[in-house]
């Protein structure tokens, strides 16, 4: 081997030293002690990292459905939204009345200002009916909901939105790397010995990964998005106008690669997470390398009931999954009931308490 | 909601008629207290005219109390003087001049020499442990001597009297080893678990409030027949021992010296 060779510390990263007493690699800033055998390979080990490549292939405005067809183009109107700017599409006799985002009135506007079809779409499956049914049963047994929030609260406006989706598939092939601690105790009549084993772990693996969906409307809540996933892609169709008969329609204004930190952030997690080591005591990511390959963007449209109430001069927006019937939203919170609950609560167990000690024990 | 509210108006009226019904008893006076009293065995024997007759009267129903419930005299004695004897010879032969039973304690008090003097005959030497009991109930009962709030001082007495009979009635007695909480102790604790349980609940309806959470991870999206395991290494780096004393169990000291079977002072 080189001598002019520099080993990192495993422990602390400080230079090591060639010990001619101990006939072996010493650290001197810790003074941990290693085989020069192990240095080697962890030297190997921390050389062989390729770079990371979590690239995307730009969305292909003609790979997918291809352009609109002669005509299909004209059975579109455009709204928008004076109030909000927003801007939603829907087929020509639908008539849109009210913003799915701010609930104020929305105008025609003067000519269908132009989409990209989408690829695909998933039709609605549930009603209106089912998704002001699921907000009651929301209510439910919410014992921190201000009482006139369901009493004077009605619900303002229900509107099935197909919302832009793009929708992710690749190849991930990941090699990483992690720092890794298996604890041994023990003990003798005198001490208790906590025994650290610390171990370079390397772990690759394959996986693919099928369309995950990140939102592609700025306007939509992506939190919510997120919460009403998963949709069952069975019953993803190819996308027709007439799909968009009784509902409107929102066109992206958030491109394919502006969601790609949000996809990589999302398989970037799981790789970790399905890689880890989990049989040791803890661990932690020296290094992670994953390579995405086979990569395909799609461009479909999803079917939300958005529920918009009213309470308080304040917007409370709910969202029913059209196909699944999951459901989000966020109620408020009385401070009152929160109040009477907290002090309920203690008053009782501290009452019991005092019974229980000063009569009883 | 009304159900809760119910719920909570049951358990507080609950716990006020308890407390009431509680201090009731502690007022009522026995009935049979006038026979009692004048029967041969005294418990407050107040020589020094230091309390009241209703104070007498209120401690001697105490005292019959403990007898009747662990068949241990508490014997409560106040003289102007003890004349040339030493305050435990004095309670000693107070004790076997009169006719008390073979297990109790006797706190004298001479208010000619400000002596105090508590005194263990039979088990009760096994109910206030020498090394921790007698110290405890000096404590809690002493300083109200010094003060002049001798009833004050005699209730505290036979209150921890009665605490101590009742807990060596357990076979495990108050010791060094099991120490006697304070309730009040008892109930800072009590109220610090109740705020952790509302607060927790509270934290627990408002995570319900809202269904709204960000999924990080896709592992929905695997598709479970591509996943490939292509490498797996564990290297050994190197070892780190961390070593620490193990407590050792202290061996109780002492048990030297007589053990003295009271405690005497004065106030």
């Amino acid at each position: 081997m080189s001598t002019l060779l520099e080993y990192k510390c495993p422990s602390c990263s400080g230079s090591m030293k060639f010990d001619s007493e101990l006939q072996n690699m010493k650290c001197p800033y810790c003074e941990s002690e290693f085989d020069i055998e192990i240095l080697k390979s962890y030297d190997e080990a921390l050389h062989a990292d390729e770079k990371e490549n979590l690239e995307w292939s730009v969305y292909d405005k003609n790979s997918g459905n291809g352009d609109w067809r002669e005509g299909e183009e004209n059975l579109l109107s455009t709204y928008s939204c004076n109030s909000c700017g927003g801007e939603i599409i829907t087929e020509e006799n639908t008539a849109a009345t009210k913003c799915p985002y701010c609930d104020n009135q929305v105008v025609i506007a003067s000519q269908f200002s132009g989409m990209l079809k989408p690829d695909f779409v998933i039709p609605f499956k549930l009603d209106k009916e089912h998704a002001k049914a699921k907000l009651k049963e929301f209510y439910k047994k919410k014992f921190l909901l201000p009482s006139s929030f369901k009493t004077e609260n009605k619900i303002d406006s229900v509107i099935g939105l197909y919302v832009p989706f793009w929708l992710f598939s690749c190849d991930s092939v990941s090699n990483i790397r992690y720092k890794a601690i298996r604890i041994r105790t023990y003990s003798d009549s005198n001490y208790n010995y906590t025994e650290s084993n610390h171990y370079l772990v390397t772990r690759g693996g394959e996986m693919k990964f099928g369309n995950i969906p990140v939102d592609g409307s700025r306007k939509i809540d992506d939190i919510a998005m997120e919460s009403i996933e998963p949709f069952s892609y069975d019953e993803l169709v190819d996308f027709q106008t007439a799909y968009l008969a009784g509902y409107i329609a929102d066109k992206y204004d958030v491109d394919a690669e502006t969601a790609v930190p949000r996809v990589n952030e999302r398989i970037k997690n799981t790789v970790l997470d399905m890689l880890a080591p989990k049989e040791y005591d803890s661990y932690t990511t020296e290094n992670e390398n994953i390579q995405l390959t086979q990569n395909e963007v799609n461009y479909v449209l999803f079917p939300i009931w958005i529920l918009n109430t009213k309470y308080k001069n304040t917007l409370h927006t709910f969202f029913m999954n059209g196909q699944t019937a999951k459901f989000s939203g966020k109620l408020p919170i009385s401070i009152g009931r929160v109040a009477m609950f907290l002090s309920g609560i203690f008053v009782s167990i501290v009452s019991i308490g005092a019974i229980v000690v000063y009569f009883i024990l | 909601m009304k159900k809760i509210l119910f719920i909570l108006i049951i358990v507080l009226s609950f716990a006020a008629t308890t407390l009431l019904a509680n201090t009731n008893e502690l007022l009522d006076i026995p009935q049979d207290q006038k026979e009692l009293t004048t029967s041969i065995t005294q418990y407050v024997v107040d020589n020094a005219s230091l309390l009241t007759d209703e104070e007498v009267l209120k401690l001697e129903a105490k005292s019959i109390e403990i007898k009747q419930k662990y068949n241990f005299d508490t014997i409560i004695l106040t003289v102007d003087d003890i004349g040339n004897n030493m305050p435990r010879q004095y309670s000693s032969d107070f004790f076997h001049n009169n006719n008390y039973h073979e297990d109790a304690i006797i706190f004298l008090i001479s208010m000619g020499e400000r002596d105090w003097d508590i005194s263990l005959f039979g088990n009760g030497r096994s109910v206030f442990t020498d090394e921790y009991g007698l110290d405890y109930i000096v404590e809690k009962v002493i300083p109200h001597l010094s003060d002049g709030d001798y009833n004050k001082s005699f209730s505290n007495f036979l209150y921890y009297a009665d605490d101590f009979l009742l807990e060596a009635e357990s076979n495990t007695p108050y010791s060094l080893e099991s120490k006697i909480i304070p309730k009040n102790k008892i109930m800072i604790i009590v109220a610090i678990v109740a705020l952790v349980i509302a607060i927790s609940v509270i934290v627990f309806m408002a995570h319900g409030m809202s269904t709204k959470k960000s999924k990080n991870f896709a592992h929905e999206y695997v598709k479970r027949e591509s996943i490939n395991m292509t490498e797996r290494t564990d290297m050994f780096l190197y070892r780190t021992v961390i070593k620490t004393a193990r407590p050792k169990r202290s061996s109780s000291s002492g048990g030297g010296g007589s053990r003295s079977g009271g405690r005497s002072g004065k106030f």
